[in-house]
């Protein structure tokens, strides 16, 4: 089992619900139903409250695959500098991922007539995060998806071998795939399938990408309250949103 | 596949305030650069005139000159002082007093700058002159009156000069001095 997180108090958040960590509370997560990603942070926040937490602390945010969806942008004739191709993916994003709305990116290493990846968030979420983590004195240290995190992971142990990886959050599916250090496929799929949707999904994946089942991960958050022993485990690593890695059968 | 490092917050942009400070701490900068650099040609300047400074003070000192200026009124108060402190007053007493048939006196100059005094006269013959000149300088230890120029007029029109024969009836002028 591996860990994925970071060090300041953290906030889980998807459309179904919240996962708060307090860095100086206890080391168990608190998991909150919501009815939306803002409802899920607005209940962190009063967490965060509640739990007489000072101002001014640090906060990372991890967002499901539903909130924050990856998209790969081919290699477009004609552009020729990253703000171009920025440009690009922004007007793509919210189409290609079907985030409602304007949508912001993150933009990975772009190279001239190369596939990249970009990162997609809607623009009204990520401002309502940012706008009242200022009214709260909150400093953000990072917004991610959590998939990032499980595809870190994941490469840590596969290295940079092509490879497929399927992220199950509450929410949402994701699904990467890619070559030798390179990202060349990537979707979510929001709701999640249910799981006969899921493993028929990711059976026609492997064999669209002609990828054996022995380099494929399955990446799963534990949302669950660990076993003793993995808890004292987090609290060592100070990691909170573990995930489970498990080879597609 | 690779890893990602994602981070989807707002690229950060730094607040109006920390502008504004900046922009007063770029004009206290420039504020203090250009007074320091001012400064620092003043400096230089007040440098360059200790070095001055001190070339001089190391050079020798010139050899005092005295300057004599001559006022206008020097000649004026010099022949003043010839005249109050001189004793041309007993000489022209003399003249007065001493009287020789055949010598008579026609002009007289006195010059205090010179400390003598001219006199011309009208002479009968040389040995009239010659006494008249002994009884001018009657008494006096060291004779202050001299004979300058005798013209003798001969009845033939020529002049006849010291030493020379004279004619009877000529009329004869010379030059006296008496210095004092």
């Amino acid at each position: 089992m591996l860990w994925a997180g970071s060090e300041a108090s953290q906030i889980y958040l998807s459309q179904t619900r919240a996962g708060v960590w307090l860095k100086s509370g206890t080391d168990q997560v608190h998991w909150l139903p919501a009815t939306s990603a803002q409802d899920g942070w607005r209940q962190g926040i009063e967490l965060l409250r509640h739990g007489g937490k000072p101002k001014r602390q640090r906060l990372t945010v991890w967002l499901s695959g539903a909130l924050a969806r990856p998209v790969v942008l081919e290699s477009v004739q004609g552009l020729r500098k990253r703000s171009e191709a920025f440009q690009v993916a922004m007007g793509l994003a919210s189409e290609t991922t079907g985030l409602p709305g304007p949508c912001e990116i993150w933009l990975d290493h772009w190279v001239l007539d190369k596939p990249c990846i970009a990162v997609a968030i809607a623009q009204e979420l990520r401002e309502a995060i940012e706008s009242s983590a200022r009214e709260e004195k909150l400093h953000l240290t990072a917004i991610r998806p959590w998939w990032g995190a499980a595809l870190n992971a994941a490469v840590k142990i596969q290295g940079a071998a092509p490879g497929l990886l399927a992220v199950e959050e509450a929410d949402a599916l994701t699904v990467l795939s890619g070559g030798a250090d390179v990202l060349s496929g990537a979707a979510t799929y929001s709701p999640r399938p249910d799981p006969a949707q899921t493993s028929g999904l990711l059976t026609r994946a492997l064999m669209a990408s002609s990828m054996k089942p022995a380099i494929s991960c399955r990446a799963t958050l534990i949302d669950a309250p660990l076993p003793t022993a993995d808890a004292e485990s987090t609290a060592r690593r100070a990691d909170v949103f573990p995930v489970r890695l498990e080879e597609i059968a | 596949m690779k890893a990602l490092a994602v981070d989807l917050r707002s690229p950060y942009r730094a607040p109006l305030w920390a502008w504004a400070l900046i922009g007063i701490l770029f004009a206290i900068a420039v504020t203090v650069g250009s007074f320091a650099y001012r400064k620092f040609l003043e400096v230089d300047l007040r440098k360059a005139e200790l070095a001055d400074l001190h070339r001089q003070w190391n050079q020798p000192l010139p050899a005092p000159t005295t300057v004599i200026q001559k006022m206008p009124y020097d000649s004026s108060a010099r022949e003043m002082l010839a005249l109050a402190t001189s004793d041309w007053p007993s000489m022209l007493t003399a003249i007065e007093s001493v009287g020789v048939v055949g010598v008579t006196p026609t002009a007289l100059e006195i010059i205090p700058g010179e400390r003598w005094i001219r006199v011309e006269v009208e002479f009968a013959d040389y040995a009239r002159l010659l006494e008249y000149i002994d009884s001018l300088n009657a008494g006096d230890p060291r004779p202050r009156w001299g004979l300058v120029q005798a013209q003798a007029n001969s009845q033939s029109g020529k002049p006849a000069v010291l030493g020379s024969a004279t004619g009877a009836g000529a009329t004869s002028t010379a030059t006296l001095r008496g210095t004092w």
